[in-house]
């Protein structure tokens, strides 16, 4: 099952389509849920926090409606944030069942939640050997990157906190992994597991400005060509300043689709970004 | 007769607090001014399109607050009820030329959107049935086409607006999202285009003119003496 | 068990204020800092000594979520946590320091910007 999120419908578009058909390359398709809302984006700490937990559990009764259709209980986002607040009051509603109670007394127009849902990002089924595994991603690479430099920027929702990330949250490794699968140079750099500024840039926009000036100089720093992210905002984000330090910021699965010869589902704008880094096709 | 006590029953309903009998069966329009009660606001067509009647009201042994159209809806024992003759809200100022058809517009215009929980409290309001939910979360994913058509029933009661915890202005938004798609996506009707082109080339304008001089009782005559189809075709 | 703003904190958050020992890895590890009025490690003091001044000072809105200091700290405080539920307190008194109708450039932000920003600092 997929749940795209609202900014991968729109804004970023380029997400989805490359993700779908890098995916598609090794027979793994992408259902999306015939209705789901937005999660949010962010999920709310509080304990007794009820209403922002609505949305995203009304998205896993979604997907549980949807799970008998196709049998598979996997619900897939891309965007990390997504990720990140469903996995999240997917535990809460599991491990709390008076929490659970009182969400589903206020629902009384939608079915009990059942628990069932196993809430995963795209790039643990890219990674599990079983579906595709990074074996796999290297025979199917068509493109020579040998010269190009990637850092990865992870973003926080992929990390932190423990129990939700996918990752070690103080050295992670699997976007590097990635990224050398594909036959680039992954460049490690000392901000990779920064926060952007996330929704400051809504607060005040100058905070992120300086904290992304930092991040992407880093990169410029340590050598990169280009950084790869899992989260829309921090693509937003980290674009403020790229013509600054001519560092774009793609989404990784974008990488792939180019590493793929997947020319056609990527846009002119990012088919660009690669010409003008390795220059040629 | 079965029918004839039916309609001798009546019940007792509180209008802002103030309990009344009221004949059973009849709308709560007609209610309200069964008991004296004079519409100045708050009712317009009376057959339940244009959206004037709000009502909001709960029943007796019941938490629940219930929304209707005092027009359409009949009067229940017990019930307590008001009539919102107006959901407040300001109508941003746009200029539908300058718009592109796309989440993001809605969004910059009317960015309270962004603050929807999905709590469905819209849609368990909505008389007309409307996805009202489903509908803005159309706009928060860019899909203008498909939020059009979900609350193109809409009746602009206002009565999602008033329960609404993000206050979200609905009909404002819908009306904007309708005008978006009327004029950027919908296919355009070539024949509509046409008939414009001939208006704007002045066409018509003999025969208007013509019309505007005409004395009352010439345009009685012309009136009588137009064609009519025939029922049967 | 505790009195107070700490008592509030420890229901709400369901952490221990009183277990930090003002180490200050988090305020070492925040990467907000520098637009912070107060260090979050001298927030959690704040709510320690039951000090209500902490709901008006501008690290709560600034802090961006990101759980760095919630993943190092020693004690397992989760300032992050914390500095939420200090957020929620103050937006319960209906007070925002957002309004969306003037925050400027909105046509060019995605949404994932608006829809966060409003969960956190519109209430």
């Amino acid at each position: 099952m997929y749940y795209p999120g609202c900014s991968v419908k729109d804004y970023a578009k380029s997400y989805e389509d490359s993700a779908i058909a890098v995916l598609k390359l090794f027979d793994v398709e992408l259902v999306e849920l015939d209705r789901w809302n937005c999660c949010g984006v962010v999920y709310e700490y509080s304990a007794d926090a009820v209403m922002q937990h609505v949305a995203p559990l009304r998205d896993l009764i979604r997907a549980q409606e949807f799970m008998s259709k196709i049998g598979d209980n996997r619900l897939v986002t891309l965007c990390s944030m997504c990720y990140s607040t469903l996995k999240k009051v997917n535990e809460i509603v599991t491990s709390d069942s008076e929490k659970l109670n009182n969400l589903s007394e206020y629902m009384d127009d939608e079915p009990r939640y059942n628990c069932g849902v196993d809430v995963k990002h795209v790039l643990e089924i890219i990674l599990d050997d079983s579906i595709m595994g990074l074996k796999r991603i290297k025979e199917a690479v068509k493109r020579d990157l040998s010269n190009l430099r990637i850092a990865s920027f992870y973003s926080c929702s992929l990390l932190r906190p423990k129990g939700i990330g996918i990752d070690d949250p103080e050295d992670p490794h699997i976007m590097l992994d990635l990224i050398s699968s594909l036959g680039a140079k992954p460049i490690k750099f000392p901000y990779e597991k920064r926060c952007c500024g996330s929704y400051n840039v809504v607060y005040d926009r100058s905070i992120v400005e300086r904290t992304v000036m930092e991040i992407v100089k880093a990169a410029g720093r340590w050598g990169a060509d280009m950084i790869i992210t899992v989260c829309p905002l921090c693509h937003y984000n980290l674009n403020i300043v790229r013509n600054k330090f001519n560092i774009p910021t793609i989404y990784f699965t974008e990488l792939m689709a180019y590493a793929m010869g997947l020319d056609e589902t990527l846009s002119k704008e990012t088919l660009s970004i690669f010409k003008s880094k390795i220059g040629g096709g | 007769m079965a029918g004839q006590t039916e309609s001798k029953k009546t019940v007792k309903i509180y209008i802002m607090g103030r309990e009344y009998e009221v004949p059973a069966g009849i709308t709560i329009m007609k209610a309200v001014e069964y008991a004296g009660y004079q519409y100045i606001r708050g009712a317009g067509c009376r057959g339940g399109f244009c959206g004037a009647c709000a009502t909001i009201y709960r029943l007796k042994g019941d938490y629940r607050l219930y929304t209707a159209l005092a027009c359409q809806t009949t009067v229940q024992d017990g019930m307590y009820l008001v009539q919102i003759p107006f959901a407040p809200a300001e109508k941003v100022r746009y200029n539908i030329e300058e718009l592109k058809p796309t989440g993001s517009t809605v969004l910059a215009l009317y960015p309270e959107i962004a603050r929807c929980v999905a709590c469905n409290a819209c849609t368990k309001a909505c008389p007309q049935e409307l996805q009202v939910m489903d509908a803005i979360q159309m706009i928060k994913r860019g899909d203008i086409a498909k939020a059009a058509e979900l609350c193109f029933d809409c009746i602009s009661c206002g009565l999602c607006s008033i329960r609404c915890p993000a206050e979200i202005v609905h009909y404002h938004v819908f009306q904007l999202v309708r005008r978006l798609y009327g004029k950027y996506i919908a296919p355009k009707a070539k024949h509509l285009e046409i008939r414009v082109k001939e208006v704007e080339e002045g066409k018509f304008d003999m025969e208007l003119d013509n019309l505007v001089k005409m004395s009352p009782t010439e345009l009685k005559e012309l009136y009588d003496s137009r064609d009519i189809e025939s029922p049967e075709g | 068990m505790f009195k107070g703003l700490p008592q509030t904190v420890y229901e709400l958050s369901g952490k221990n204020p009183y277990l930090c020992i003002q180490c200050g890895v988090c305020s070492g590890s925040c990467p907000m800092i520098k637009d912070m009025d107060i260090p979050p490690h001298q927030v959690i003091r704040m709510i320690q000594l039951d000090m209500q001044e902490v709901l008006n000072c501008k690290t709560i809105w600034i802090c961006a979520s990101c759980n760095t200091c919630s993943v190092r700290c020693p004690r397992d405080v989760d300032p992050a946590r914390m500095i939420n539920v200090l957020r929620i307190l103050v937006q319960r008194r209906n007070i925002y320091p957002v309004d969306l109708r003037r925050v400027k450039g909105l046509l060019d932000l995605p949404q994932i910007a608006l829809i966060s920003a409003s969960r956190k600092l519109t209430g």
